[in-house]
C-alpha cells in the first residue's frame, strides 16, 4: 500500500498520487453522511488517481481523525479553512497548475464558497448537491423527526433530545450547535455573485427541478454546467453497505475531470506533519499487516508511557472513528488518563485495503480475526504488553474470537455482541440489515396498547419482527437438540463450546466485560449461548456483565455514552465510580439506530 | 395549482423515492407508506423530491412522520399549505412556504 496519510493544518489527509498537473481535492460530507459515504469518497479518490490526477482527501477540522470537535466554536469557518488549506497544500507541495474541487453534499457547498472566494479553481463537482445550508438543516431536522417518531422496534435517534434544549440539532449522535446551524444558513449557492469555477459538474440524485434551477443559476454566473445522474444515490447517502458502487457514474465523472488536463509531472515532496499533537495526547496513522494494507490510528499519552493499550475493532462497517465519532472521543479521553489506543479498520472496511480475493465490506469473516492478530503483532513489536480488545456488534464477534485465539489479549470488552457464531448458511448481507429488539422486549411491549395500535395501522413491521422471532426460536431449538444429541453440524457451534471458550478466557486471567443495551437483540444471542441474562457465565471469574437502559444498539445518546465510557474505564482499571446520570423521559429515548 | 395534477405527482414521487416493497398499482391513497416499506431515510428523500418538484417548502411544523405516512396525508398537508400561503398562518411555522409566494410557481 503506497498511500501514507499525514496532517495538513491538523486535518488527517490522504494523497492518492498521480502525475498530472491537474490536482483534485475531495471534500467529504459531514456527520452521518460522512460515515456512510466514506467508502465512496475513498473509491472515487482511487479512481481519479488511477486516471493520473493526484487526489487529496481529508477530514475537516473537528471531524474524523482530525483535531478538534464538532462542538468547537466557529465550526463552519473551521471547515471552510480546512478546504482552503488543502488547496494551498496541494499547490505548494505537488506543484500542480490546476486544482479541481469535488464536494459531496455539504462538502460541495463548502467547496463552492471557497472556490468563489479564491477565484482560481479550474473546475467544481457537486455530488448530491446541497443548495444551501438551510436546506441541509431542514433535511437533517426532517430525518431526526421521522426517525425519532418511528417505532421503538426499528430506528430512532436517542441523542436528539440532548441538544434540543440548547437550540442545536443532533442527528445520530452528530451534533450541530446553535452557532453552527446559524453559520450554515449563511451558505447558499444561489447567493453566489460570481461563478465558483468556469466548469461545473452537477451529479445529482435525479434530474430534479431544484438541481436544474441550480444549474441554470450557475450558468447565469458564466459557468459551463454539465449535469449527470448518480443512480442509487439515496442508498449511498444512507446505507453504504447495501449501496452498489456507481461505477458508470464515477467513470463518467473521471472522464469529465480529465478533459484538457495540462501535461507535465507533479512533484511530491511530502513535507506535511505525520503526527497530531495536543497538550494531552499524540496521534499517528499506522499501517501494518500483509502489504501494509491495514490502517489504524495510534493515540498515546503525550507525556507518559502508556499504562496499557486498548485495541479497538470496527463497529460494524463504520470506519475506525466509530459511530458518532465515539472511538476518537474515547481514544483522546483515555490518552489523557494514561492509556493508549489503536483504532483499526479490518481489511475491506474504512481505510484498510481489501485483501486480494476477498470481498469488500465483509462482516463476520474468519479472515478478519487474522487482521486483529496483525494489530496485536504491531502492538507487541512496539512494546505494548497489556492489551484490552474492544468490539461493538460485529466488532465484538471478531474481538471475542481473536481473544480466544490469542493469549496476548489480557482484557476484552464486548459491546452488544450481535453474534457468537458466524453461519455460512446465512445470507452474506447478515449484519447489514436493520437490527431488531430482543424477543423479551417485544413480549414486554405486547401489553402496550400503543403497540397494538401501531400493529393495526401497519406502523410496526409485524411480519419482519415475527420472522425474526421465529428464526430465533428455531435456532434456540436447534442448539438444544444439538446439545442433547451431543453432536454438531456444519459451522454451528453448541452453547457448550462458547461457554468453554469463556471459561478458557477466565482461567487465563483475561478480564471480560459484556455490555448490553437493555432491549437489544444481542441479549437474545447471549440467552441462546449463555443462558438468559448470561446465567451460565455467572460463576466464571473475571467475566462481568453490565447493561445500560434507555438506549439504542449504538449507544448514541450522550447519557449512554458517558455510562459506556465510565464502565469501560473501570474495566481497564481507571476510575472507580460509575456516574449517576439521570434518565431522560422514556419517549425521547426509545432508539435503535441500526438502519443507518 | 391543480390538486388532481398534484395527486398524481405525489404518487409518482412516492413510488420513485419511497423504495416501497409493494407494486405501485397496489398503492392506494390511504395505504400506510411506512407499512409498505418506506424507511425514515426514504421519507426524507420523498420530502426533498416533493419540495423540489412542486416548488414548495414544508414548514418545520410539518416535518412529522404522520405527514408523510400516506399519499392522502401528504396531499392534505400540501392543500393546507396552499390554503394558508402566509407563513404566519401555520402554527409553529418558522419559514413558511416562501416559494409559493414567488412568481413562477408550478
Amino acid at each position: 500500500m503506497s498511500l501514507k496519510p499525514f496532517y495538513i493544518n491538523d486535518c488527517m489527509s490522504w494523497l492518492h498520487p498521480g502525475s498530472s498537473q491537474r490536482g483534485v481535492i475531495l471534500c467529504s460530507p459531514i456527520g452521518l453522511e460522512d460515515l456512510v459515504m466514506h467508502r465512496f469518497v475513498r473509491r472515487l479518490a482511487c479512481d481519479i488517481a488511477a486516471a493520473g490526477m493526484p487526489t487529496l482527501r481529508f477530514d475537516y477540522r473537528g471531524t474524523g481523525d482530525s483535531a478538534g470537535s464538532e462542538t468547537d466554536p466557529d465550526t463552519v469557518q473551521a471547515w471552510l479553512t480546512s478546504v482552503r488549506r488543502a488547496v494551498e497544500w496541494l499547490r505548494e507541495e505537488t506543484g500542480v497548475k490546476q486544482v479541481v474541487l469535488v464536494g459531496f453534499r455539504v462538502g460541495g457547498l463548502l467547496a463552492a464558497h471557497v472556490a468563489a472566494q479564491l477565484g482560481d479553481i479550474a473546475a467544481l463537482v457537486l455530488v448530491g448537491p446541497v443548495v444551501s445550508g438551510s436546506a441541509y438543516v431542514r433535511e437533517a431536522k426532517a430525518l431526526r423527526s421521522l426517525v425519532a417518531q418511528s417505532s421503538g422496534a426499528t430506528t430512532a435517534d436517542a441523542a436528539s433530545a440532548d441538544d434540543e434544549g440548547r437550540g442545536g440539532l443532533n442527528v445520530a449522535g452528530f451534533q450541530l450547535s446553535r452557532a453552527t446551524l446559524k453559520d450554515l444558513e449563511h451558505l447558499d449557492l444561489r447567493m453566489l455573485t460570481r461563478s465558483p469555477a468556469p466548469r461545473i459538474f452537477l451529479l445529482g440524485r435525479s434530474s430534479s427541478p431544484a438541481d436544474r434551477r441550480l444549474g441554470e443559476y450557475l450558468r447565469t454566473l458564466g459557468a459551463e454546467v454539465s449535469v449527470g445522474i448518480l443512480p442509487g444515490f439515496a442508498s449511498m447517502q444512507w446505507n453504504s453497505s447495501l449501496a452498489v458502487l456507481p461505477r458508470d457514474a464515477f467513470a463518467e465523472l473521471v472522464r469529465w475531470l480529465k478533459v484538457d488536463a495540462p501535461p507535465g509531472r507533479a512533484r511530491f515532496t511530502r513535507t506535511a506533519a505525520n503526527r497530531l499533537l495536543s497538550s494531552e495526547w499524540r496521534e499517528e496513522p499506522v499501517q501494518f499487516g500483509p502489504d501494509s494494507r491495514l490502517f489504524a490510528v495510534h493515540c498515546t499519552p503525550r507525556h507518559s508511557v502508556p499504562r496499557s493499550t486498548l485495541l479497538i475493532v470496527n463497529h460494524g462497517l463504520n470506519r475506525h472513528i466509530g459511530w458518532a465519532r465515539t472511538y476518537v472521543t474515547l481514544a483522546r479521553r483515555l490518552a489523557a488518563q494514561g492509556v493508549a489506543t489503536l483504532r483499526m479498520d479490518i481489511a475491506g472496511v474504512g481505510d484498510s485495503a481489501t485483501a486480494p480475493g476477498r470481498p469488500e465490506q465483509q462482516l463476520y469473516a474468519r479472515e478478519s480475526v487474522a487482521d486483529i492478530k496483525a494489530a496485536l503483532d504491531w502492538l507487541h513489536q512496539h512494546g505494548c504488553k497489556e492489551i484490552t480488545l474492544l468490539g461493538h456488534s460485529a466488532g465484538a464477534h471478531l474481538s471475542f474470537h481473536a481473544a480466544v485465539a490469542d493469549k496476548r489479549v489480557t482484557g476484552l470488552a464486548l459491546i452488544n455482541l450481535s453474534r457468537f457464531v458466524s453461519d455460512p448458511m446465512e445470507p452474506s448481507d447478515y449484519g447489514k440489515r436493520p437490527t431488531f429488539r430482543s424477543t423479551g422486549w417485544y413480549w414486554s411491549k405486547m401489553v402496550s396498547l400503543d403497540v397494538w395500535r401501531r400493529l393495526a395501522s401497519g406502523r410496526v413491521h409485524a411480519i419482519s419482527i415475527a420472522e425474526t422471532i421465529a428464526g430465533r426460536l428455531l435456532r434456540r431449538a436447534g442448539l438444544r437438540l444439538m446439545s442433547i444429541l451431543g453432536r454438531e453440524s456444519g459451522a454451528e457451534v453448541s452453547h457448550t463450546q462458547i461457554i468453554t471458550q469463556f471459561r478458557r478466557l477466565s482461567e487465563r486471567g483475561t478480564k471480560v466485560l459484556l455490555l448490553y443495551s437493555i432491549g437489544d437483540e444481542a441479549l437474545d444471542e447471549l440467552a441462546l449461548y449463555c443462558g438468559r441474562g448470561g446465567r451460565r457465565l455467572a460463576n466464571l471469574r473475571n467475566v462481568h456483565l453490565q447493561t445500560i437502559d434507555d438506549t439504542d444498539h449504538n449507544l448514541t445518546s450522550r447519557r449512554s455514552r458517558e455510562l459506556y465510557f465510565a464502565i469501560l474505564e473501570r474495566h481497564i482499571g481507571l476510575g472507580r465510580h460509575i456516574p449517576s446520570i439521570p434518565q431522560r423521559p422514556a419517549a425521547a429515548a426509545r432508539l435503535s439506530a441500526s438502519a443507518y | 395549482m391543480d390538486m388532481r395534477d398534484i395527486s398524481s405527482q405525489i404518487r409518482r414521487i412516492v413510488v420513485e423515492y419511497g423504495r416501497l416493497a409493494i407494486a405501485s398499482e397496489e398503492l392506494t391513497d390511504h395505504a400506510d407508506l411506512y407499512a409498505a416499506g418506506m424507511t425514515s431515510h426514504a421519507g426524507v428523500n420523498v420530502l426533498v423530491a416533493l419540495e423540489s418538484e412542486l416548488d414548495l417548502e414544508f414548514p418545520d411544523s410539518m416535518l412529522r412522520r404522520g405527514v408523510f405516512g400516506s399519499i392522502a396525508s401528504i396531499r392534505a398537508a400540501i392543500e393546507k399549505l396552499i390554503q394558508a400561503p402566509m407563513a404566519t398562518d401555520i402554527a409553529g411555522c418558522e419559514r413558511g412556504i416562501s416559494s409559493l409566494s414567488r412568481p413562477g410557481v408550478h
